[in-house]
């Protein structure tokens, strides 16, 4: 019966296939078709427009990781690729993932899950934004909700943002970087995380399908995020993405707090270092707990793995054929597809996952022999190598921002907010006085581990190599202050700026209540111009009348 | 269009008194309100504001006729500029719609490589002078053909069922049809996709994607085609089978032919209606960038699909070759649309010059040869 | 009809009479009627029967759940239910006015040439397709709808529970709202409403038209008293028939809202979602289930859809102008 209907299906096209047939493979290579990860697309995409050139067709769409995994499951398409392994046992809420053709993984790139925010303060966008993990947590709990708390300002140095509502912009679809970010937020803070999980899932512990709250709002895709907060109405928007998708609009994306203390961005070098953390299992997937804390103070700690799922049988669809154009591509992008992560907004593969990547690579039916390894020129080692060491200025505890602007106010004094003491003014003198000196790195405290940080400042993106250089400040020094836990509330108020600002506003006061009577006088009088002449002449034309009939 | 004979009683036209009191009504609220709305009231907004001076307009207007003629005069007015105005917004936001997906698009569509390649070799921030639509259209095409091949002798055939045959289970067909123009799109697509994809196993491709056209497709043809048929006089028919035609031979000779132009019309309403559908094909056709004339086999994108996936990259250039698509989407639909009503213009039953001709020929030489051709 | 010796007239030479042919007709036409017919029996026995194990799970918490988590018995179209129909209305709220006054400006008002151009443009309209409104109204219409709906929900959300918008200092509490989506539904659904009126209004008997002119009727009382009495069944079920699309539209809501699985109940504030954009993003990440659910939430969807349309056939046909229209 099946087969019948399948026939008759076919039948019907059957003119048109025969004449499409001769052109569709014109190439000795079977086109291949993916779907999943947008986490990881704008790689895949890379990789997939220059495989292209040598004949290699591969048509992946950008799903969602759950999308993903369940095509695989379904068998509607050749190969998956996501951030997160079959969920079995599953998420809460979600069926228990098991694929009935055998698979293996394989890690194809690391990145990092960045929060890319769109914040405007006078006119100009802030670039700068600091955040902890556990600021974090609470925003995306829903438990902070403007920019202006003090949770956020003590991060930043005392900076105040403005008074606008946070717009935590979370992914619709089955992600695996929502999958990634609640993982990180379960397993490091489980105090924040798990009362909200309870309550929106039922049950706690990582969900592809982040739960919307508050003024949250989801968005399909990564694209979906990435749009949303770069919107002219995203302002306050603050939505997790990979960091390629807000390298590739030039949006700002926020430094993490990482366990040694430093606000970190998620640059290939400080992925790269996070990750040396990473287990990795025996069939490839991570464990990231480490990766959470790692020590290292260039450590960016929301680092992941991508993973590729790959039949390792010839079960439909996939067969001999596709199985080479799959290992060509593979072989491709495991290799030389490596150099471009940088570029891009990734990170390089360490050279054993390239390793076992290849290993994998071999149980493919079909496959054709992956390439030395040696001759990949594989740059992860350079990348780590390169890694450069934090500045000062991006230490939690450090209070001059990087760009060298104004620090904030003194040391952590519990008297915040409204009154402004004197001493604030007098605080921030010294500080920008201070001499800036040209020794990066010597405010670390933590040993360094690789190559000393001067000589490789130009492999870094130029996103961050722009501050990084900057030898912004570095002799802040670091008192007694401690580390952001405490929520200093402090907040920058010019102290003559309170009488300064009610004067005006005042004098303000006094004009538009003039001006607005004016303008009702006119209003009034404009009416009467229009209406009065019908009213008088339909007041006279009906006394006429009635002295008329009178 | 019944002949209206109001423009034979109408006793003013537009007169000078009418377009001064419509322009004071207008200037004056537009005073007011800039007042009232910009600098007394707390309010802003421009959308508010023009909401805000037509109703002032509106009063205004009222009371200016107000000034010459009766309550009733007025409401005449009123009523004329309020219909007026809603025909003029109507139209607007179309011509609105058309010009902005023009003008946003215009960039990628100016570039002759927007229609002429593929964005197989390219990223969606590439620069606009490469990759183009041309995956797109062919899978629109192909999709769009395919599901025409499909539902429209489906369609005309349970139409000449209904209305010609009229066999016993024409009241059920009629039913379950009308049922069926109810279905929404989407769950074409979802039909298909639970059905063709997930139960038979056939994979996502360019025909899942136009048997969920067909699909929608069909019950629209069918019941449009059974209205065209209704309105073929009845007259021919018995006509027709008085002279002792068959009833294949009335409809064969008859009724098609005289309803062909009006037949076509519905076909081509019935393809202008599925060609710029997106939701089915999101849930049957995949995705690729790749060129891919084979429905049977793959992926295969067409022009919605791409507008709406190129649109979702937060990058200007896809978002604006999204535009280029959707334009070349609009004209392919007033394509569609103008040669219908090309064909269409023609009333039921006429017959062409050349047809004329040739049916005269036939006459002659089936009969006396010198008689003159029988007026239809 | 028995084959007759005597041949039409214009009859060539080439064709055989039998009856063969006539069988065949018969047998062909009566063929495509019952695939059709099948076919589209086939599509509402599959939505039930896939639906089912859903269905059967979650029994009548399926209308009133609000979360969709079908892997542990919690879903339901609830949410999704309640942002169709709000969606739905404010569809209607902007379509029927403009459709009404449009649709009595081409009959009465604009200048004869015209009208047959008008007819044309607002075919066209319903022909263009709805991605295109929704490129249009994500781009155009919603930074534009940012200050309206503003402006709506700081001078009338006092008076009007529902219109009020919490957090409403920043823009992005008026985005991706039910209201946005419903005006740009609105504009797609309003060329096939209008359609059905104009076509309604220019059946109205003209002898009755005249009477009212001869009456001394203005032109605003001939239409009151003749046209729209006449036409009323075409209004309403017009109104029914854009609804019916509106329900099921697709691609225009699922560009702008932001998808959310709780009530909408201030159409204002960002977020909403329906039963059609709800399947357009989650069909293919679906465990079987989860898609059962999903041709449970499409019968939901396609019940709704039928019992409005139906509704507005029924109108149509019991009202004096149903005769005469389609």
């Amino acid at each position: 019966m099946k087969h019948l209907l399948r026939t008759l299906l076919a039948g019907t096209v059957a003119v048109s296939a025969s004449l499409a047939a001769s052109a569709a493979h014109a190439d000795n290579y079977v086109s291949i078709t993916g779907a999943g990860s947008t986490w990881s697309q704008v790689a895949i995409d890379a990789w997939r427009a220059d495989i292209r050139a040598n004949g290699v067709v591969v048509n992946y769409s950008g799903t969602g990781s759950t999308d993903g995994r369940t095509q695989y499951i379904q068998h509607t398409v050749d190969f998956a690729v996501t951030e997160i392994p079959f969920e079995n046992p599953p998420e809460p809420g979600q069926p228990a993932e098991v694929p009935d053709r055998p698979y293996a993984y394989l890690p194809i790139v690391a990145g990092g899950t960045s929060f890319m925010y769109h914040l405007t303060v006078a006119g100009k966008q802030v670039r700068d934004l600091r955040l902890s993990g556990k600021t974090l947590a609470l925003v995306y709990t829903g438990a902070v909700t403007r920019w202006n708390d003090p949770r956020i300002t003590a991060e930043n140095q005392g900076r105040v943002l403005p008074d606008e509502a946070i717009i935590p912009v979370v992914r619709s679809d089955g992600a695996g970087a929502s999958a990634q970010f609640s993982r990180y937020l379960w397993r490091v803070y489980p105090t924040i995380w798990c009362p909200f999980a309870q309550s929106h899932l039922g049950a706690c512990g990582l969900t592809s399908f982040f739960p919307t709250f508050g003024n949250a709002k989801s968005q399909v895709g990564s694209n979906g995020v990435a749009d949303y907060v770069s919107a002219s109405y995203g302002e306050g928007a603050i939505g997790y993405v990979e960091f390629a998708y807000a390298k590739r609009i030039n949006y700002p994306v926020v430094s993490l707090l990482n366990q040694a203390g430093y606000y970190t961005q998620p640059s290939a070098s400080d992925v790269a270092v996070a990750l040396t953390r990473a287990q990795i299992n025996a069939d490839l997937t991570q464990n990231l707990d480490s990766v959470y804390v790692n020590p290292d103070p260039r450590t960016y700690p929301m680092s992941s793995y991508s993973y590729m799922v790959v039949p390792t049988t010839a079960a439909s669809p996939f067969n001999v054929d596709k199985g080479k154009s799959l290992a060509t591509f593979i072989n491709y992008f495991l290799c030389a597809g490596q150099q471009k992560a940088q570029i891009l907004g990734y990170s390089p593969l360490p050279k054993n996952l390239v390793q076992a990547g290849f290993a994998q690579v071999a149980k493919i039916p079909g496959t054709v022999p992956s390439p030395a390894l040696s001759s990949c020129n594989n740059p992860a080692l350079s990348v780590l190598t390169s890694a450069a060491q934090p500045l000062p200025c991006q230490a939690a505890t450090s209070r001059v921002s990087c760009d060298g602007r104004t620090p904030a106010t003194t040391p952590p004094a519990p008297t915040t907010t409204t009154s402004a003491p004197t001493s604030t003014t007098t605080s921030a003198a010294p500080t920008t006085a201070t001499p800036r000196t040209t020794t990066p790195g010597s405010g670390s405290p933590v040993p360094v581990t690789s190559a000393p940080v001067g000589k490789t400042a130009g492999a870094t993106p130029p996103a961050e190599s722009s501050s990084r250089a900057a030898p912004a400040a570095a002799a802040a020094p670091t008192p007694t202050a401690p580390s952001g836990g405490a929520p200093a509330a402090t907040q920058l108020v010019d102290p003559a700026g309170a009488p300064y600002v009610t004067s005006v506003s005042l004098a303000a006061r006094s004009e538009s209540s003039q001006n607005r009577l004016l303008y009702w006088l006119s209003a009034l009088v404009l009416l009467a111009v229009v209406v009065a002449p019908p009213v008088i002449s339909w007041v006279l034309l009906r006394r006429r009348n009635r002295s008329a009939t009178g | 269009m019944t002949n209206v004979p109001s423009a034979r009683v109408r006793t003013s036209s537009v007169t000078p008194e009418l377009v001064s009191s419509l322009v004071a009504a207008a200037l004056g609220a537009l005073a007011l309100v800039w007042l009232l709305y910009e600098r007394i009231l707390p309010t802003s907004g421009m959308l508010g504001f023009w909401l805000c001076w037509y109703t002032a307009f509106l009063a205004l207007y009222a009371v200016v006729v107000g000034l010459t003629q009766d309550r009733l005069a007025v409401s005449d007015r009123i009523a004329a500029v309020v219909f007026s105005t809603a025909g003029l917004v109507l139209f607007s936001v179309l011509l609105l719609v058309v010009g902005f997906v023009v003008d946003k698009g215009w960039d990628a569509v100016h570039h002759w490589n927007f229609f002429s390649e593929t964005t197989a070799l390219i990223g969606p921030d590439a620069p606009l002078d490469r990759g183009g639509i041309y995956a797109a259209a062919v899978g629109t095409l192909e999709q769009v053909a395919l599901s025409t091949l499909i539902s429209v002798p489906l369609g005309i055939a349970t139409a000449l069922y209904l209305n010609e045959v009229r066999g016993h289970l024409a009241g059920v067909v009629r039913t379950i049809v009308e049922a069926m123009t109810a279905i929404p799109s989407i769950l074409a697509g979802l039909f298909v996709f639970a059905a063709v994809v997930l139960t038979l196993g056939f994979n996502r491709s360019g025909l899942a994607a136009s048997l969920a056209l067909a699909v929608e497709m069909l019950p629209i043809v069918a019941r449009t085609s059974e209205l065209v048929l209704r309105l073929v006089p009845n007259g021919l028919r018995e006509a027709s089978a008085a002279l002792g035609a068959s009833q294949w031979e009335t409809v064969r000779r008859v009724v098609l032919p005289t309803a062909r132009p009006s037949l076509v019309t519905a076909v081509l309403l019935g393809v202008a209606r599925v060609v710029g559908e997106t939701s089915p094909i999101l849930l049957t056709a995949g995705f690729t960038n790749e060129l891919n004339y084979d429905p049977l086999h793959g992926p295969q994108v067409s022009l919605p699909l791409f507008a709406f996936t190129e649109v979702r990259f937060p990058v200007d250039n896809a978002i604006t070759r999204a535009f280029g698509a959707a334009a070349a989407l609009l004209l392919l639909v007033l394509l569609l649309f103008t040669s219908a009503r090309v064909i269409a213009g023609r009333p039921l039953g006429h017959v062409r010059r050349r047809e004329r001709r040739r049916l005269a020929r036939a006459f002659a030489t089936a009969t006396d040869p010198t008689r003159q051709v029988p007026t239809a | 009809m028995t084959a007759v010796v005597d041949r039409p007239l214009e009859r060539t030479s080439t064709e055989s009479v039998p009856l063969a042919d006539e069988r065949a007709f018969r047998a062909v036409v009566r063929g495509c009627a019952i695939v059709t017919l099948l076919l589209m029996g086939l599509i509402a026995l599959f939505l039930l029967l896939r639906s089912w194990p859903a269905l059967h799970r979650a029994g009548f918490s399926f209308l009133t759940e609000k979360r969709w988590l079908p892997d542990v018995n919690h879903f339901g179209v609830a949410a999704l239910l309640s942002g169709t129909v709000v969606i739905g209305c404010i569809a209607l709220l902007v379509a029927v006015p403009l459709a009404l006054g449009a649709s009595l400006f081409i009959n009465e008002y604009a200048p004869r040439r015209l009208r047959r151009l008008l007819v044309s443009m607002i075919d066209l309209m319903a022909a263009v397709p709805s991605i295109v409104y929704g490129l249009w109204g994500f781009f155009f219409l919603q930074p534009r709808m940012i200050g309206l709906s503003r402006w709506l929900s700081a001078h009338l959300g006092g008076v009007l529970p529902f219109l009020h918008v919490h957090d409403a200092d920043t823009p992005s509490s008026f985005t991706s709202s039910a209201f946005i989506a419903g005006t740009v539904v609105g504009i797609v659904v309003v060329p096939t409403v209008t359609s059905v009126m104009r076509e309604v209004f220019s059946q109205a008997p003209v002898a009755e038209r005249e009477a009212a002119l001869a009456l001394g009727s203005t032109k605003w009382g001939m239409i009151r008293t003749v046209v729209i009495p006449f036409g009323r069944g075409g209004i309403i079920g017009g109104s029914m028939l854009g609804l019916g699309r509106a329900l099921g539209e697709t691609i225009a809501v699922y560009l702008i809202i932001s998808p959310i699985l709780d009530y909408t109940t201030h159409p204002l504030q960002s977020g909403s979602n329906t039963i059609a954009a709800f399947i357009a993003s989650r069909s293919t990440e679906s465990s079987s289930i989860g898609l059962a659910g999903l041709l449970g939430a499409g019968l939901v969807l396609f019940l709704l859809t039928l019992l409005v349309n139906s509704i507005a056939a029924v109108i149509v046909a019991r009202s004096r102008s149903g005769a005469v229209t389609e």
